[in-house]
């Protein structure tokens, strides 16, 4: 071993010299499916950040850790199975390991060490992407992973002939339980380069690496776990039980995310609402108490309550991946899901896409080809996300109050016609503007194992912040845009709000009262809600509303649905606080009492009501196709790569809800009168 | 089934044609049923770089883990290891291998 580079002449300073603590970039690279992920985890813990490659949609997670009074910023690159691959992930590895680009925030060049990951079960293949590393001038440390999977199948692997023919430090580790961690720090502390010849061409590497693997090894594999693995596989993978037993899984998924996640998230509706309150209480009437209450805690409220289920989610998802299982359901979906022109790899996203769609776009980079990368990213948003559940719960009970079992069928059939919706459109898409066969099915099924719940838990984290951060920041600024809205230009309480004012305070001042006579809350608080419609009526978006009111009118809305239809267009969770704003006046309307005061709320003329049968139905047609998001809109031009596939989804969406919409409440109409 | 690997890899340019024609399409092998990989040459080029970084090339021990559309198949490592990939068929039809 060497220490020759010259730009590394810190580096290959004996560490007991340096004058002060030496900072070293280590990128983490490695095969898919080896642990990587377990073993940047188990060295960083939560401290790390996520940040993308310059101009690529490609995140890397940066971690921090010490070893021997050296600073250490470990760098998660993605998981691929060749340095040489033409793929976006590869490309990426490759020009980070040249010392080409950076993640945003880290020092550009080449890094002071690879930490080359590798499954213990797998050496060849690790020491192929390690001859690749190595001949790109990158100092390398092996780390060969999962030992004890390893030990289970009686490998014993020779290191010191490893370090001999490899001419790099390699550790012998497992990231699960933190075992040789201890050695793979202290060795990425001194990282050096190899005088080692490697071969120059893959073929000759190849057949190093095979050289190598038999030169190191010293026993041959037991079969007891691949029969596990054959015997789980003979079942999970059946064409017909393997399909089965992911409907299982999935209904489980989902059951526990509906179940566990409804306690924080009224927990987080209620601590808002008191958040609110007391801004209310606390702050002088006014702009700035209204744009606290009603612009900066109602937005950011909006965002947090999906959290628990998108945290759930991830959760769930990550723990389903590490047992390896999402591999098979990937196998098992591909079936179904290519005659629609989409691949397994798509299921996850899809899957993701019923808690909230921007994850799931994002969660969309990992499928290989283009194309149908793109189809996904366009179709997910007709999954049912969490944000529709608030409109399909108050829709169902309004249809089917007293029914509950034709309500949860109305429900699981909205999400039947998302899904459906967005596989046929899927399909559409792959026809017209993505044509081309789709990328063969070419998919590791990785071995079995126990999942790791830190994994998980760390995933939740990651995945929970960022929806925060992206999602968040955006939700707020349209919420601070439409209480602008809502709240321009301010009017005064109409005449007959007025008169209810004064009549409430002659009764108080009045020491007579009659039992059948209102009371004066009550009458203020039914002035408070002409005063309120009156103020939303006037605003931009009521007059908006009206303006748009002519093209929602072959739907069954009128005007109070239309502003309701408008200002839920950037987020469509607005919808029930602005129905419960235009019809009961408040905000804060319990979800009994909200339903109550909508099924017998007016249209203008006073006698009609606004939620007949068949304008219930369209309505939610129409909330179950229309995409109503735009943080989705901007994730969208940056997964897809271009506003073009936002405006084009956005119109596609929009258009079917619309027609959608419009063919149900027509034929509701005929049918029920 | 833990079987020695052939420590060379050849390249696709390199199978003999006498070797192809005695070779059978992968697709054709039945589960259990395991062989030589001899040539990958039809599979195109992405796929290819793919499945040759996966282990999944010429002198390469494959057997058949799960027949049909699509298949799995296990490629045996050095030390006897097995890894196992799913195929769609399309790809398991180009891939020849001898099973003598």
């Amino acid at each position: 071993m060497t220490h020759s580079h010259e730009t590394d002449a810190a580096t290959a300073a004996p560490v007991d010299d340096a004058p002060a603590k030496r900072h070293l970039r280590v990128a983490l690279l490695g095969n898919p499916n080896t642990g990587k992920t377990t073993l940047f985890n188990r060295l960083c813990g939560l401290r790390h950040k996520t940040a993308n490659f310059p101009g690529t949609t490609q995140e890397a997670r940066i971690g921090h850790l010490s070893a021997q009074s050296v600073e250490l910023s470990l760098i998660d690159l993605p998981g691929v199975y060749s340095l040489d691959l033409k793929q976006s992930e590869a490309e990426i590895c490759r020009a980070m390991i040249d010392g080409e680009i950076s993640p945003k925030g880290v020092q550009q060049g080449q890094p002071d060490a690879v930490c080359l990951v590798i499954n213990a079960l797998h050496l060849g293949r690790g020491l192929e992407l390690a001859a690749s590393a190595i001949r790109r001038g990158a100092p390398v440390v092996l780390a060969l992973n999962m030992s004890d999977l390893a030990e289970r199948r009686g490998l014993k692997f020779d290191l010191d002939e490893l370090e001999k023919r490899t001419g790099c430090r390699a550790v012998l580790c497992n990231a699960r339980t933190g075992e040789g961690l201890e050695d793979l720090r202290s060795a990425l502390a001194l990282p050096a380069r190899t005088d080692a010849q490697i071969p120059s061409t893959t073929e000759e590497s190849q057949r190093w690496a095979d050289e190598v693997s038999h030169a190191v090894l010293h026993a041959s594999a037991s079969e007891t776990a691949a029969t596990i693995t054959d015997r789980l596989d003979r079942v999970l993978t059946h064409p017909v039980l393997g399909v089965a037993f992911f409907a299982l899984v999935m209904t489980g998924l989902f059951w526990v995310i509906f179940r566990f996640a409804t306690v924080p998230m009224d927990l987080i509706d209620a601590i808002f609402a008191h958040l609110g309150g007391f801004v209310e209480s606390t702050l002088p009437d006014g702009l700035i108490q209204s744009l606290l209450s009603e612009g900066v805690v109602a937005g950011v409220g909006a965002t947090v309550i999906f959290l628990p289920q998108i945290a759930l989610l991830f959760f769930l998802i990550s723990l389903l991946e590490d047992t390896g299982y999402l591999a098979r359901a990937a196998f098992v979906t591909d079936r179904l899901l290519r005659p629609f022109g989409l691949p397994g790899h798509a299921f996850v996203p899809l899957l993701s896409a019923h808690a909230c769609a921007l994850p799931a776009m994002m969660a969309a980079r990992g499928i290989p080809d283009r194309r149908e990368r793109i189809a996904t990213v366009l179709v997910a948003p007709f999954m049912t996300c969490s944000a529709r559940l608030p409109v399909y719960v108050l829709m169902t009970t309004l249809l089917f109050g007293d029914r509950p079992a034709l309500a949860a069928l109305a429900f699981a059939g909205c999400y039947i016609l998302g899904a459906l919706a967005g596989l046929f459109s899927a399909l559409l898409v792959r026809r017209t503007i993505l044509p081309g066969r789709s990328a063969a099915m070419v998919l590791e099924l990785p071995t079995f194992k126990i999942p790791s719940v830190r994994n998980a838990l760390i995933t939740s984290y990651d995945r929970s912040l960022t929806f925060l951060k992206k999602a968040g920041t955006v939700i707020l600024a349209i919420c601070i845009v439409l209480w602008w809205l809502g709240s321009f230009p301010a009017s005064a309480p109409p005449d007959g709000a007025v008169a209810m004012y004064a009549q409430a305070e002659q009764i108080e001042q009045s020491s007579v009262t009659t039992e059948s006579a209102p009371s004066p809350d009550d009458i203020r608080a039914e002035a408070d809600r002409l005063t309120n419609t009156n103020a939303t009526l006037n605003s931009y978006v009521g007059r908006l509303g009206r303006v748009v009111e002519p093209v929602f009118a072959p739907l069954g809305f009128d005007w109070k649905l239309s502003v309701a239809m408008l200002s839920s267009f950037a987020a469509r969770e607005v919808f029930v606080s602005t129905m419960a704003v235009l019809v009961a006046g408040d905000e804060e309307v319990e979800e009994e009492s909200l339903v109550e005061e909508i099924t017998t709320a007016r249209r203008t003329d006073g006698t009609t009501p606004i939620f007949t049968r068949p304008v219930s139905w369209s309505l939610l047609v129409y909330y179950v196709l229309a995409l109503q998001c735009l943080p989705t809109l901007a994730v969208t031009a940056k997964e897809a790569g271009g506003w073009k596939w936002a405006i084009l989804q956005l119109g596609w969406m929009n258009g079917l809800a619309y027609i959608a919409a419009l063919i149900t409440f027509q034929i509701a109409s005929a049918a029920l009168g | 089934m833990t079987m020695p690997i052939r420590n060379h890899a050849d390249s696709n340019a390199d199978c003999p044609v006498a070797e192809i024609a005695e070779a059978t399409r992968l697709s054709d092998l039945e589960t259990g049923q395991s062989g030589v990989v001899c040539c990958c040459r039809q599979v195109d080029e992405a796929n290819a770089e793919m499945l040759c970084a996966m282990g999944l090339r010429p002198s390469a021990r494959v057997s058949v883990a799960r027949r049909g559309q699509p298949c799995i198949v296990e490629v045996t490592a050095a030390g006897g290891c097995t890894s196992r990939i799913g195929l769609a068929r399309d790809v398991a039809e180009k891939l020849l291998v001898q099973t003598s």
